[in-house]
């Protein structure tokens, strides 16, 4: 198959990702396997490639906002059916036993793994991953907008939760990237007025087509 | 401001931030890294009791919750789609805030 594979962390203006053609994963038990369809790009992809995040698997494909159809299941792995359509987040492993899994807090668990970090990602046309960390994606979305819900969605909604912003309250978004402009959606929706502070002037027209104040 | 997002990787923003939050508000830091903050004035930034708050990653029920209501809004995601092998120009748009919404490979 063919992949975006980073050799070594490096600036991205050096192009430190090469195409390789690689031989395609096969799933563990308890994985399935996609055909990618699409792989959003993450301000944390950079932070991987670049070497703010220390390495923890090189070579790496990167990539963490994956969405693409299952066509193997490993043994074991009966949560979705061939052709499903599915998404590949960040999180990939978490123990289930410490204190935080135990507590509903698997974001915080010591032995967590990520995808495009201590695993291959969807920089490519096929990944694997375990399919308890899989989600089935909704119909209503295209393939390619569906990737940002994959990691800058869930860490937007869960910083709006954090932020306790109530519905009919106030927000505001310092930055308006990927995150913020699924987040601001959610916060519309509920009846919150947003306020956006962005250097850009395209980012502050979409904040602005998008309703912010 | 009832609460806020910190979005954009730049530590120096942090106290800008707080500012804005009302007496008793939230600002959630929403980046897995972030630039050094500066030193925090109390009166200022966090007395009257205004939060500071990270976020680390994310359960599947906030994975699972986000899908819901994104498909009941229905959320529409901005995309520019690159061939696979265009991601370091991608990314380096990225970089440069050269992207709106979300840049996606497709292979």
């Amino acid at each position: 198959m063919r992949a975006m594979i980073l050799p070594q962390q490096a600036p991205i203006g050096s192009a430190p990702l090469v195409l390789r053609d690689v031989p395609e994963p096969e799933p563990a038990p308890g994985e399935v396997r996609v055909r990618v369809r699409a792989c959003g790009m993450c301000r944390t992809d950079l932070h991987v490639i670049e070497g703010d995040l220390p390495p923890r698997k090189l070579p790496l494909i990167p990539g963490h906002q994956v969405v693409g159809v299952m066509d193997r299941a490993g043994p074991g792995a009966a949560r979705f059916r061939e052709g499903d359509r599915i998404g590949i987040a960040w999180l990939r492993h978490t123990c289930g036993v410490c204190v935080y899994c135990r507590s509903g807090r698997e974001n915080l668990c010591e032995s967590s793994r990520f995808t495009g970090y201590h695993a291959d990602g969807g920089y490519a046309e096929v990944a694997v991953v375990p399919e308890a960390f899989a989600y089935a994606i909704p119909d209503v979305f295209g393939d390619a907008e569906a990737t940002p819900l994959l990691c800058a969605g869930i860490i937007g909604y869960r910083a709006l939760e954090r932020s306790q912003a109530p519905p009919g309250g106030t927000l505001g978004l310092w930055g308006f990237g990927s995150s913020a402009h699924v987040t601001i959606q959610v916060a519309r929706a509920r009846g919150i007025q947003v306020y956006v502070a962005t250097r850009g002037e395209k980012h502050q027209a979409l904040a602005r087509a998008m309703g912010a104040v | 401001m009832d609460g806020g997002i910190l979005v954009a990787p730049a530590g120096e923003i942090v106290p800008i931030a707080l500012r804005s939050i009302q007496k008793g508000g939230t600002l959630a830091i929403a980046g897995i890294w972030l630039s050094d903050i500066p030193p925090l004035n109390y009166e200022r930034e966090l007395f009257y009791e205004r939060n500071l708050r990270s976020v680390t990653a994310n359960t599947r029920a906030d994975g699972e919750a986000l899908l819901r209501e994104a498909a009941a809004i229905p959320l529409r995601p901005r995309v520019t789609t690159f061939p696979l092998e265009e991601a370091n120009r991608g990314l380096a748009l990225l970089k440069s805030d050269g992207l709106n919404g979300t840049g996606v490979l497709v292979p």
